[in-house]
């Protein structure tokens, strides 16, 4: 069943990658450069899964899944943090956040796609 | 830019914020006191010689030269996600295309469903009869052989018995004419009844003339008919053969079809390999580009780093190690980057053999659909056959309507001959009367003699003739029965041979007419695959002329490196007590920590953890 998932990276790059990915696998995907940018876009709709970079401008993903855990219609909706980062002090930051879970880039696609299906139930 | 050996070694040790501006905290290195006064031992050793004079020029330069290379990389490889988008699209064409392509050839030959099975079955059912129906007119052949032999020999006969009866007339030709002798010397009263005899014996004369005239033409008959069916049994013959040849050569294409029907098949599976090698390969590609990011903020760290060394004193330890650490962080960076590319090589190259593996087995397949022409010329073949057995049944029509007169004559014949003779034996009777009523002495005693002799004679011989003239009637009979019994074949085989051939051939050409096309659509598609991987190609080289930059610029911070800073202890010193202190500084990335922790001489097993563990999931 396709799910509703929105990506949120500086690196133009890294937005296409997921895309292709998950679009590839029957997903639809919103796209976002920042938390600030995130937090625009899932004005007023909700996504399936957000998966978010750590370390971007603006706003950060730690910031950014503390500001949807805030809202009450993302309380339950798995985060990811997809990141270059591997810092155990920034997986407890994500983690107290309100993080789902945490995946270390470079990742293969399959492995993307295997993590949706995991937290999104599929 | 002159050097204060005594306030560098006081801001250095009062420096409590990294070349990163985050808070590090000094306290290992200030209590070994030990080390700090052999570090500051070997600045005041450093500087000796007094005030040197450094370049610093280097940092500003190479943090644009960063700046710009990473701006361009960017750009590049912004370029190659468009050429990643066209050949994951160009892949799903192509592959679908390929299997499309391969499968309906396949489908064509030797699929279980389909209008080409269906025909294919038909046809062959067709043959399957075609070929008893020529079997079965072979055994005719025999039987019809047979049957002209006897129709010839008795034809012969009755020939020779024309001859004879010929012969025989003769006598009563001269007993004519000694009749009319005697009616010459009587009076008229007396020669009356003899002139009548004499009339009578001519009437029947003719009469036997007239059925010997029939007699050759029935020989005359009987013989074109033989000539006829010897001709026709002699293309049966040939038909046979021909459709003996005809079976082989279908026994051939048969093999071969199904020769072409597992290459298919097999080919249909490695087109499978194929698929799942290129997206093998586009995954690959996927995850190398990603590296994009990943070297990107390592350059930007570097960056920062240049900016801060463009900034501090040279003379500082701290710039000297600071120094260290970004080239090392920026020759990590680029390496990572270069293997990066490399896997997006590899990848491509990948692509590059699926490709040509694509092409050779579509073009190995249009070779084989155009063998698949053998299926029309196994249709062909059968139409042929199928023509023999309606030529056969075309001529029969001629041959039957050539024995029917023949059966006809030869019937009538016995009893025509039987009539003459019956005739003239009453006519010698008459004779004989005629003798006792002029007497002994008269010529007519002789006469009726001769008559009753003809008489006999044409008894006898009409009874022979009349025995051949009914075994010519049999013959022909049993012929017309053999006639009627291939007509029957050629009936059964023209009435289930209702397939429209023609319309059969042209339906298989048309089949083998789309697949070709589709093949050859297929092997268009491949020009989109490569398009995309020149596209890429291209990236990959501009991608790879920006990381020669900046490895070039590496090279020069190297240079800079050892020639001032490299091998000094007071540098080496703070190495090792910064390494200590990772943790609090802001080396976040695990590759980056590495660097430092390789700088340090030291192991770091939580990182090599994390490298083998990128891309799975860890969940809370």
């Amino acid at each position: 069943m396709a799910k509703r998932i929105i990506t949120v990276d500086d690196a133009a790059t890294m937005r296409r990658l997921v895309g292709y990915t998950l679009r590839g696998a029957g997903h639809e995907v919103l796209e976002a450069e920042d938390g600030e940018d995130a937090l625009r876009v899932l004005a007023g709709q909700t996504v399936d899964l957000v998966i978010t970079d750590v370390n971007m401008p603006n706003m950060d993903g730690i910031e950014l899944v503390r500001r949807l855990r805030a809202k009450p219609q993302f309380q339950s909706t798995p985060i990811l943090l997809l990141t270059t980062e591997s810092d155990p002090e920034k997986k407890k930051q994500g983690k107290e956040a309100g993080a789902t879970g945490w995946i270390t880039k470079p990742f293969q696609p399959d492995q993307l796609v295997a993590a949706v299906a995991k937290v999104t139930g599929l | 830019m002159a050097l204060d050996p005594t306030s560098a070694s006081i801001n250095s040790l009062s420096i409590s914020i990294d070349a990163y501006g985050n808070a590090v905290d000094f306290e290992p290195v200030i209590a070994s006191v030990s080390l700090g006064l052999h570090a500051l031992g070997r600045w005041l050793n450093f500087s000796k010689n007094g005030p040197v004079v450094v370049d610093t020029s280097i940092w500003a330069e190479s943090r644009d030269r960063v700046s710009r290379g990473r701006q361009d990389m960017d750009k590049t490889f912004h370029q190659l996600g468009n050429g990643l988008d066209s050949l994951m699209s160009a892949n799903t064409i192509c592959m679908k295309k390929a299997k499309a392509s391969v499968r309906a050839s396949a489908g064509s030959i030797a699929s279980s469903s389909g209008e080409s099975t269906t025909i294919l079955a038909e046809a062959a059912e067709v043959c399957r009869r075609a070929l008893r129906f020529t079997e079965a007119g072979a055994e005719h052949t025999n039987r019809i052989r047979l049957s002209l032999n006897e129709l010839e020999t008795f034809s012969r006969k009755i020939q020779q018995l024309g001859t004879e009866i010929s012969d025989h007339m003769r006598p009563a030709e001269v007993v004519q004419v000694m009749l009319r002798i005697e009616c010459s010397r009587l009076d008229e009263v007396a020669r009356a009844p003899l002139e009548a005899l004499c009339a009578e014996i001519t009437r029947v004369c003719d009469r036997m003339n007239s059925t010997v005239e029939a007699e050759f033409e029935l020989v005359a008959k009987t013989l074109d008919t033989v000539l006829a069916m010897t001709d026709f049994a002699e293309m049966l013959e040939s038909r046979k053969q021909q459709s003996d040849l005809r079976r082989a050569e279908l026994g051939d294409e048969m093999v071969e079809l199904d020769q072409s029907a597992i290459e298919l098949a097999e080919r249909d599976q490695l087109l499978e390999t194929r698929s799942a090698s290129l997206g093998k390969a586009i995954s690959g590609l996927m995850q190398a580009m990603q590296f994009q990011d990943i070297v990107g903020q390592r350059w930007e760290h570097v960056q920062d780093g240049f900016t801060r060394l463009a900034a501090a004193s040279p003379n500082d330890p701290e710039a000297g190690w600071n120094a260290i650490v970004q080239q090392a962080q920026l020759d990590e960076a680029n390496s990572e980057m270069a293997e990066a590319l490399s896997s997006i090589e590899d990848g491509l190259q990948n692509v590059c053999r699926t490709e040509e593996s694509l092409k050779d087995q579509l073009q190995a397949t249009l070779a084989d659909s155009r063998r698949q022409l053998m299926n029309v010329r196994m249709h062909a073949v059968l139409f042929e056959v199928w023509g023999l057995a309606k030529d056969n049944s075309a001529e029969l029509l001629s041959i039957e309507s050539l024995s029917a007169p023949l059966v006809q004559i030869a019937g009538k014949m016995g009893s025509r001959i039987g009539d003459v003779s019956h005739e003239m034996r009453i006519i010698a009777l008459n004779a004989q009367i005629q003798a006792a009523r002029f007497g002994s002495n008269t010529g007519l005693e002789v006469l009726a003699e001769s008559l009753r002799h003809i008489a006999d004679l044409m008894s006898d011989g009409g009874n022979a003739l009349e025995g051949h003239a009914r075994n010519i009637e049999r013959t022909a009979i049993e012929l017309r029965s053999e006639f009627s019994l291939i007509g029957k074949d050629c009936g059964t085989v023209l009435t289930e041979c209702d397939v429209d051939f023609p319309s059969a051939v042209e339906q298989l050409l048309s089949q083998e007419d789309v697949c070709n096309r589709l093949l050859q659509d297929a092997l268009s598609s491949l020009n989109l695959l490569a398009a995309a991987r020149t596209q890429m190609e291209t990236c990959l080289s501009l991608a790879v002329g920006h990381l020669e930059d900046i490895a070039e610029l590496a090279q020069a911070c190297d240079d800079f490196v050892e020639k001032h800073y490299r091998g000094e202890q007071s540098v080496q010193t703070l190495i090792e007590a910064k390494s200590l202190d990772l943790e609090s500084a802001r080396y976040t990335m695990a590759s980056e920590k590495e660097v430092l922790l390789q700088l340090a001489g030291k192991p770091s097993p939580a990182t090599e953890n994390a490298k083998a563990t990128t891309g799975e999931l860890d969940l809370f």
